[in-house]
């Protein structure tokens, strides 16, 4: 106990020159961090520009656009085929 | 003596002299000095809430965030103010005039040239680096559909103060889930203004706008706008809507009216066309209505489908002389032939079957008089008047959709009930709503049951024959069994009905065994022809036929 006591006034000056050190170490990182702030509202917004052109490359807009100059036309016509129209395929026998 | 009092003054007078500058930092101008203190090692800014999405069923995003900014100028710093002006006016695209006349206003160090300016032009004008000019973040709003849905969406204004705000339709029902809440970041920081880690930080997060989810469906919601406006352009007709509708959930597939409006560019439009028709217009149903009255009154079991009837002429209520719409007569017709012909007469003879106090009942029963609920936010209700307000001629004239207005949602949502086996639905947009602690989906509400299912199945196959033989069979999809009503009401102006004016609609849904869609289809003043039989009909069968191949729907 009395061993303890004895180096118990060392520890605290050994903590409190940890302190100053490990303070001393972060206080110049700030300029870092600001960086890295800055990096990350940068890839945020980048983000959110990339996610805005994905969004306007699969719009209906585009693509019925694209599908145009593709020469796809909408189908004037059309017939349905009902499954007793089909035995083939509602029988699995397709191959 | 005398020596000793003099230093002793001096002393008091020194000591008063440190206390009264004392009190005047700390207590006179102190306030000013720990701001003053504070702004030179603090900073502090705001997070700001990214507003939530609105997406379509698909998930595809209807309405979502793009960077944008506030373009501001500092007078004072700007070196020369012409050069400054000829420099910026093309890429913010304003008049040079303009932009003169704010930097030049008087004791000014700050002043907003343009709010959510585009990236581009923001980085157009950044690469000048020119004095005074600065830009702050402001996002602003993206539609990847372009127009499309505006009236389901409404659009982001501004509020009183300059903060965003959404107006009409989802942004402005839903305004206070989109847009979030803003954080605040507060920290000290050092002459470089990097923050100081170890120094004093308090950091309230943003919490994120919700995002929506709608019943929506892109698809459907394309393909009605286009045929609408296809509809609209062949039938000569001043507006019209359309309104599709899951009859089992009160899911709204899609809703498109005409004229519409850019949700990206609102200010360019007639502030008229911002509200939704579908839920804020009212109109007159006319023939629509009576496959509701005849529902009321086969569910109070005054008659059958196969009650006879004998329509042999006009019929007079009061000094009223009621006709047929061709004003053709029949001789004895079945409830069934009443509304394959559209017989006003016979639907009279209904009306006075069910009475004054059951109709009245079954209207308010139907959801009408009252608002739907629906998650849009100018939604309004026409007045049905009071029980003892209603004549003989109300009675009559209200069985056959006139004399009583309706707003289109309203009657969707009526017929809805039909096709659900007689539970009335509350009509949703929004289907699940998510934000970053997960997602909250919003149940389909059941109102009531109007009437009982075996009802709602005789109606539906009473629908069924109205397509088959009715005026409008000639344009109905082979092979499908579709449940609906044509309607041709005059509009009433100035106390009068307008011989040539009228609303043209179709109401239905299909298939008729095992409804996938319930939908309404209006059309205001078509020239081609007023009836809804040759306008509204063809143009729902358009969009009926195009949903059933959509949907994978074969024809028997």
């Amino acid at each position: 106990m009395q061993t303890l006591l004895r180096f118990l006034p060392l520890g605290i000056i050994a903590l409190i020159i940890l302190q100053f050190v490990i303070s001393n170490e972060i206080a110049g990182l700030g300029e870092k961090v600001a960086l890295l702030d800055d990096q990350t509202q940068t890839l945020a917004d980048e983000n959110t520009l990339l996610s805005q052109k994905v969004a306007s490359a699969s719009s209906l807009v585009a693509i019925a656009s694209r599908a145009h100059e593709l020469g796809f036309v909408e189908s004037a016509k059309y017939m349905t085929v009902g499954p007793e129209q089909f035995p083939v395929a509602v029988l699995g026998n397709a191959r | 003596m005398w020596r000793i009092w003099s230093v002793f003054t001096f002393f008091v007078a020194i000591y008063l002299l440190i206390i009264g500058r004392l009190f005047y930092w700390q207590v006179v101008v102190g306030d000013r000095l720990r701001l003053e203190a504070a702004s030179q090692y603090h900073l502090e800014f705001k997070l700001p809430a990214a507003r939530g999405q609105i997406e379509a069923s698909d998930g595809h995003p209807l309405a979502m965030n793009q960077p944008g900014y506030l373009v501001y100028a500092q007078p004072q710093e700007i070196k020369n103010k012409q050069a400054f002006v000829d420099r910026i006016a093309p890429s913010l695209k304003m008049e040079p005039g303009d932009i003169a006349e704010i930097i030049n206003q008087p004791d000014r160090v700050w002043v907003p040239l343009a709010h959510k300016a585009d990236q581009t032009a923001v980085d157009d004008l950044k690469a000048y680096g020119i004095a005074g000019l600065g830009f702050e973040k402001e996002p602003k709003r993206y539609y990847p559909e372009a127009s499309m849905a505006a009236h389901i969406l409404g659009f982001v204004g501004f509020d009183q103060n300059g903060a965003d705000k959404g107006y009409f339709g989802l942004e402005g029902y839903y305004d206070r889930e989109l847009r979030g809440k803003d954080g605040m970041l507060e920290r000290e920081k050092d002459a470089k203004g990097a923050p100081i880690l170890v120094g004093d930080a308090r950091r309230i997060d943003p919490e994120n706008g919700r995002t929506l989810s709608l019943w929506t469906d892109r698809t459907i919601q394309r393909l009605v706008e286009n045929r609408l406006m296809e509809g609209i352009q062949k039938y000569g007709a001043k507006e019209g809507s359309v309104v599709v509708m899951d009859p089992a959930t009160g899911g709204i597939l899609a809703l498109a009216a005409y004229p519409s409006y850019d949700p990206a560019n609102f200010v360019q439009f007639d502030k008229t066309v911002y509200k939704n028709p579908v839920v804020s217009g009212s109109y007159e149903p006319g023939s629509t209505f009576k496959a509701l009255v005849m529902a009321a009154a086969l569910n109070e079991k005054v008659l059958t489908p196969g009650t006879t009837m004998e329509e042999q002429g006009p019929v007079n209520v009061g000094e009223y002389t009621i006709r047929t719409w061709n004003n053709q007569y029949h001789g004895t017709i079945t409830m069934t032939q009443v509304l394959e012909r559209s017989s006003n007469i016979g639907m009279v003879y209904v009306g006075r079957k069910l009475g004054r106090d059951k109709l009245v009942k079954y209207l308010h029963d139907f959801g009408f008089g009252s608002p739907t609920r629906i998650d849009i936010e100018e939604e309004s209700s026409p007045e049905i008047r009071q029980r003892s307000e209603w004549g003989d001629i109300d009675l009559a004239t209200a069985s056959f959709g006139q004399g009583i207005a309706v707003t289109p949602i309203q009657m969707v949502t009526a017929i809805g009930s039909l096709a659900n086996g007689g539970w009335l639905m509350e009509p949703h947009m929004v289907k699940e709503i998510q934000d970053s602690k997960g997602q909250s989906l919003i149940k389909p509400q059941k109102v009531r049951r109007v009437v009982s299912s075996e009802v709602a199945k005789t109606v539906t196959e009473m629908m069924v024959s109205a397509v088959d033989n009715g005026e409008a069979k000639w344009a109905k999809p082979k092979g499908y069994r579709i449940a609906g009503k044509t309607g041709t009401a005059q509009i009433p102006v100035s106390g009068h009905y307008d011989e040539q004016k009228t609303i043209a609609s179709f109401v239905g849904f299909a298939p008729a065994d095992n409804p996938k869609f319930v939908m309404l289809v209006t059309l205001r003043e078509p020239a081609s022809s007023p009836w809804g039989s040759e306008t509204a009909a063809p143009l729902f069968f358009t969009i009926a036929r195009e949903l059933f191949s959509y949907w994978g729907l074969p024809a028997q």
